[in-house]
């Protein structure tokens, strides 16, 4: 069904339908109209010499004669182009005095005779001339038709259509039915499917649609008249070329209709119809033009001082005044007092907005000076140096609450570290005294579990410090492939116990720099490092990618969980959340957290995702030229202790030489 | 038989420490604030102190400064502060190493040895041509030997090389890249993290603790290097 709804080759057939049916539904209807007059549905019809159709040839034809008549031919011609078989018509034409003035053979038997009154104002004299007359001369032609019809001229055209409408009877009415009918379907049809295409939801415009509409209506109602003019112009005869004339310009006249219709519902559909009217166009231009000129001026007005506002202002209304007033004094007097309070109110209000404007502006140091202010003003003035008082008050509070709480615990976790390491020690010395059985063991708990609170208290202080920003970061541009190198060596000997194997993915040789605090950035690495040898499914293989965009550079770690993740990527995120529920593996649960903070620290972003067991940790940062020369090191420790390294090349062609032929009995 | 100090005002810390330390035959002296500390220093002869930082009366940063005005003893400073601008400020006031609590004895003990070897035996070297000396590390390069506080250490010749080529510049950064070039004399496309496992092997063989190198340590995203003086 959808596959032919918008098809182009049924709209064409629908076309043709609407053509076709409009022209039958005008025919048929017309014939119903004739049959009515013709008496056909009155069980009683008239003959043929009764209907209109006869007496309109008739007219036809006595008009004919007239003209001929009118323009000098001799009535002898007139009557012999009618006669002698040509025509079934014949004529007695008589002057005002009721004189004949030539008549054609009248055949023996006359179906129907009727007279028709003229009237001239002038009249071809035979030598040439005119003679014109001040009152209009009634001439009479007498017109007979003959029965039966002989000749095949118009009456028998129009007698062929007598007979037709005659033979369908009241089925006229079924034709006519049918075809208004398929005429309003597929016209309403088309109204509905103009614009739609098969492929798409949208309305599309096709050659006609795009014509501006003003143009439009323009070129369709010109076109309209001149198929009418053209219409009426060769008025219809009944005649075979009368009736093709006029079947031509109803079709005609269809089209464009139909056109018409079909483009105002498309434009319609397509919505906000007038912007293609070459009008709104203009009108558009000049509304955008006005509104760019009423723009600009009121900008220059925002732009003055209050102050000047109000001064331009009075001069306005004062000039106005003064010539209201006719000049008088006293009236320019009390205005220029009005004037200075009004100025006076103006400054005051500026003075106060500016310190809105500062305050909304993060500004809580500006303060206004509420001397010499008037009252109302002095106390919104007031109100408002309150304000920035109140609230540098409240950000001095909330900054040293931040401070106070990883201060807190800071100094909790030194105060658990010293009583920490006596456990330590103490149960190490236990170790070494030969218990036995049960003992061992739980000293092994002891050992155990102690060393893990080490972790936590560790892991607790940088996490606190991490997610409040309170270490030292400083960054630069970072190796981020040496880096990653370096974390996966360091934990070469972890990975293998875990029965990892690490497989670094870099896209091209180039190194990729990444603006970074390399100490941090290790940390984040090594966290997640230690994760996967925590939690990764032994004899799998840990992926890390580094990729770099335009701006951004990624590493991403990828390894299979051991243990069904059933945790949201987020939630992993979250302080003390471990993979498994059970929490019997070593670890704090605070590594990932430490990892986020401190990827945001270094203005990065830090994302986990999990598919199925894929557990995948991408890293962003920010991506930058390599450094040249080659960046000073990152540790701010030992800062001091590094020298430059322009001689750095020949320092390495000497050491090349050196330990080239090395070859230690270690 | 060596005499050590241990100063701190936890009474338990101050027995674990001497017990670990007696089993190595040192004498053990011990005192619970700073000023305690310098009487002793003071009336015996002390080899080495293990010095804590947060004590009442004088604390341990005090005590430092006043004994290093006398004595060059190493002082070993215990604390629970683990901030790097603490370690700094240890150091520069004139500590010789710092470790943070909580500890592992084990590592004490080692550090312990070290730094007494340096001070009793090795202290006053005189450097010969073909030593290379950076702190308690001696590499003699005629007999290809390398001693870290007096004690051999056996070295793959990867790791000899890498590590001389560290020492001859002392406080330089070299990427993995450059140590490959250099030692392997090859073109260092796709060689991995060869240079980073090898130098944490050497780490592991030259260091106490690995993880917190005094000598051979990791600038991240840069590369490697050997402090110039490590830790004094």
């Amino acid at each position: 069904m959808t596959k032919f709804m918008y098809a182009l080759w049924f709209k064409i057939a629908c076309i043709f339908v609407v053509i076709l049916t409009g022209l039958g539904s005008f025919l048929s209807l017309g014939g119903i109209l004739i049959a009515g007059e013709t008496g056909v549905f009155s069980n009683n019809p008239k003959s043929y010499y009764g209907t209109p159709l006869c007496e309109s040839t008739t007219y036809d034809y006595a008009q004919q004669v007239i003209q001929w008549y009118q323009d000098g031919v001799d009535t002898e011609d007139i009557a012999n182009t009618f006669s002698n078989g040509n025509t079934n018509f014949s004529f007695a034409l008589y002057d005002m005095h009721n004189q004949l003035v030539g008549q054609s053979t009248i055949p023996e038997q006359v179906g129907t005779k009727i007279s028709y009154p003229f009237y001239f104002y002038e009249l071809r004299n035979e030598d040439g001339s005119y003679s014109y007359f001040e009152n209009a001369m009634q001439f009479t032609i007498v017109c007979y038709v003959a029965e039966p019809l002989q000749a095949a001229d118009n009456y028998w055209f129009t007698y062929r259509i007598y007979d037709a409408i005659l033979t369908l009877g009241y089925g006229l009415f079924i034709l006519a039915f049918i075809n208004v009918i398929l005429f309003a379907l597929s016209f309403i049809y088309l109204i509905c499917a103009a614009g739609h295409r098969n492929n798409t939801n949208e309305i599309v415009l096709n050659v006609q649609d795009k014509i501006p509409l003003d143009l439009y209506i323009l070129l369709q109602f010109s076109i309209s008249s001149f198929v009418l003019g053209l219409f009426t112009y060769k008025r219809m005869y009944m005649d075979m070329g009368g009736i093709l004339l006029t079947i031509f310009c109803i079709v005609l006249l269809e089209i464009l209709l139909l056109a018409a219709v079909l483009t105002f519902s498309t434009r319609l559909k397509k919505g906000r119809w007038w912007e293609s009217a070459i009008c709104f166009r203009i009108w558009k231009f000049f509304f955008l033009f006005a509104k760019a000129i009423f723009s600009t001026i009121l900008d220059a007005i925002h732009a003055l001082p209050m102050t000047w506002k109000a001064i331009v202002t009075w001069l306005v209304l004062s000039s106005i005044y003064l010539v209201a007033s006719r000049g008088d004094g006293l009236v320019l007097f009390l205005n220029t007092i009005l004037l200075i309070v009004i100025a006076c109110i103006s400054a005051q209000w500026q003075a106060l907005s500016r310190a809105g404007t500062q305050l909304s502006k993060g500004n809580l140091e500006y303060q206004v000076n509420t001397k010499r202010m008037f009252r109302a003003f002095r106390l919104h003035g007031e109100n408002l140096n309150h304000i920035s008082q109140g609230a540098a008050i409240a950000m001095e509070q909330k900054m040293k609450s931040e401070r106070l709480r990883t201060e807190l615990i800071t100094n909790v976790s030194h105060d658990i570290k010293t009583p920490l390491t006596s456990i330590i020690n103490y149960v190490d010395l236990l170790k070494k005294e030969d218990l036995q059985g049960k003992a061992a063991e739980y000293i092994d708990v002891l050992d155990r579990q102690s060393r893990r609170l080490k972790k936590l208290t560790d892991d607790l202080v940088e996490a606190s410090k991490a997610s409040t920003g309170n270490i030292h970061c400083q960054l630069m541009p970072t190796d981020m492939i040496e880096l990653v190198q370096q974390a996966v060596a360091e934990y070469e000997e972890k990975l293998e116990m875990a029965q990892l194997t690490p497989i670094i993915h870099t896209p091209e040789d180039a190194p990729i720099y990444a603006l970074a605090d390399g100490n941090l950035m290790w940390r984040v690495l090594s966290n997640l490092l230690s994760n996967a040898c925590k939690y990764a499914q032994p004899c799998t293989r840990v992926y890390i990618q580094l990729r770099q965009g335009d701006e951004d550079v990624w590493i991403t770690m990828k390894n299979v969980s051991r243990d069904q993740l059933n945790v949201d990527p987020d939630e992993l995120m979250e302080r003390f959340v471990r993979g498994d529920s059970s929490r019997s593996t070593e670890g704090s649960g605070l590594g990932l957290n430490i990892a986020r903070s401190l990827v945001e620290l270094q203005k990065g972003t830090f994302t986990l995702s999990i598919d199925g067991d894929l557990f995948k940790a991408q890293i962003r940062c920010t991506r930058v030229a390599p450094p040249e020369p080659p960046a000073p090191p990152a540790s701010s420790m030992s800062s001091e202790s590094h020298t430059a390294t322009e001689n750095m090349q020949d320092t390495i062609s000497e050491t090349q030489s050196d330990t080239q032929n090395v070859s230690p009995e270690i | 038989m060596y005499h050590i100090l241990i100063c701190d005002d936890e009474k338990d810390i101050v027995s674990a420490l001497s017990i670990y330390l007696s089993t190595e035959n040192y004498k053990i002296f011990t005192a619970s604030t700073g000023q305690e500390a310098l009487d002793i220093v003071a009336k015996n002869e002390i080899h080495l102190i293990l010095m804590d930082i947060m004590m009442p009366q004088m604390d341990g940063i005090s005590a430092t400064v006043r004994l290093r005005e006398q004595y060059n003893i190493p002082i070993i400073l215990l604390t629970a502060k683990s901030e790097d601008s603490d370690k700094v400020l240890g150091l520069n006031i004139g500590a010789d190493d710092y470790i943070t609590k909580p500890f592992n004895p084990v590592e004490v003990l080692a550090r312990v040895r070290s730094h007494l070897r340096r001070y009793t035996s090795l202290g006053g070297m005189a450097k010969r041509a073909s030593h290379l000396v950076i702190g308690g590390i001696d590499m003699d390069d005629d007999a290809k030997s390398v001693t870290v506080d007096g004690e051999p250490v056996s070295l793959t010749p990867s790791e000899y090389n890498i590590l001389k080529l560290l020492m001859e510049n002392p406080g330089r950064v070299f990427s993995s890249n450059q140590i490959y070039e250099q030692i392997w004399n090859e073109n260092a496309y796709g060689t991995g993290s060869t240079v980073a496992v090898h130098i944490r092997h050497l780490r592991e063989k030259i260091e106490i603790n690995p993880s917190e190198p005094r000598y051979l340590k990791v600038v991240w995203g840069l590369g490697y290097k050997i402090e110039k003086e490590a830790t004094q």
